[in-house]
């Protein structure tokens, strides 16, 4: 059963389909919130609230978009939300999470070290680009999809991944 | 030195990396690049860039953590389930007062004593008007024009309540009458 037919049983009161559509994304849904918020819990709070979300408003999602983005901007829109609710910035300093035991400590910190640094820089980006760097590097989304779920044309997408890509070179410099 | 050519460069060499060029294109960029020393470091830091953000992964969580997010979920649409009936009896409430908040501020802000109604009063109930005056002192119609001082005001009241004395003594001097029989 395909995305739609799911959403048609559903509207026919099927409640049940949903949980085969948590079974289809829960997992790339989490992932994608804990690449930007970088901690499992908040992931799962994110996470669930998107799904709760979605529950409530699938009878009236017209199929526009695949489900998948509109997931994706529920869950953008929890995650803000979240933060906001505990005044916290997305990327705290994790420079102890990014140092791996596994390397040679020197070359571990440097390494954990310079991803710091990109992660402030990424911070300091205005919000649709980071969001749009994220999308495209992590979710490997394409253009069309990425203005789908921040709203926004394809071309707007691009240029704002070109954008923020320039911004990052010049702030750290050779990295 | 950066020319024009570098500012459009820049774009391709990002293009490059992230969904490739059509044939022109990328000849275009080559043959820049050959000749740009600047444009060559610019290629470098991008792609040095782009693949430490792409290697910045979090570790995915066990499948501990997978089965308590379902569980929980599971548990917290439950509980969705049970509430929208409370939710639409606090929102129809929550409706209900702010219409009866709104009903008050309404009436209060557009009250006008109605002045015919006083007047009628005046007409029908000349001894609770009289006797109104006596307990609130003089109107403004007894007072003189303009300011008024303690003197001119103590005549005026002195004035009224000579002329209020008779009626007082009528007023205690009403006798005891019966009043019709109800049987």
């Amino acid at each position: 059963m395909n995305d739609a037919d799911l959403l048609k049983e559903f509207r026919k009161g099927n409640k049940e389909v949903f949980s085969e559509l948590v079974s289809r994304y829960s997992k790339p849904l989490t992932m994608m919130i804990l690449r930007m918020v970088r901690d499992p819990e908040d992931a799962k709070d994110i996470s669930q609230l998107a799904f709760l979300r979605a529950y409530e408003g699938l009878h009236k999602f017209m199929m526009v978009s695949s489900i998948k983005t509109w997931l994706y901007s529920i869950a953008l829109n929890a995650m803000r939300d979240h933060f906001r609710k505990r005044k916290v910035t997305l990327v705290p300093d994790m420079l102890d999470q990014l140092v791996d035991p596994a390397e040679p400590t020197e070359q571990s910190l440097d390494r954990a070290r310079n991803l710091e640094r990109i992660r402030k820089a990424l911070e300091t980006l205005p919000e649709k680009q980071r969001l749009t760097v994220q999308l495209r590097i992590y979710e490997e989304l394409d253009y069309r999809e990425i203005a789908a779920v921040l709203g926004g044309t394809e071309g707007g997408a691009r240029g704002n991944f070109f954008q923020a890509v320039k911004t990052l070179r010049e702030k750290l410099g050779p990295t | 030195m950066k020319t024009h050519e570098c500012n459009e460069v820049e774009r391709l060499i990002v293009a490059e990396l992230d969904e490739g060029l059509n044939p022109s294109q990328q000849e275009l960029l080559d043959n820049h690049l050959r000749e740009c020393s600047a444009c060559r470091q610019a290629k470098e830091e991008t792609v040095t860039l782009l693949s430490s953000i792409a290697s910045d992964l979090p570790e995915e969580p066990g499948e501990e953590f997978w089965r308590f997010y379902r569980q929980s979920l599971d548990a917290r649409l439950r509980e969705q389930e049970l509430r929208p009936a409370w939710g639409l009896w606090w929102k129809s409430a929550g409706v209900l007062v702010a219409a009866v908040i709104a009903l008050v501020v309404i009436r209060v802000a557009f009250f006008q004593p109605d002045n015919r109604q006083i007047a009628d009063l005046r007409v029908m109930s000349p001894d609770l008007i009289q006797e109104l005056a006596q307990v609130y002192g003089p109107t403004s119609e007894e007072l003189p024009r303009g300011s008024v001082n303690a003197d001119q005001l103590m005549a005026v009241v002195d004035a009224r309540a000579s002329r209020f004395d008779d009626s007082d003594e009528q007023w205690f001097e009403v006798e005891d009458e019966l009043g019709p029989l109800y049987l």
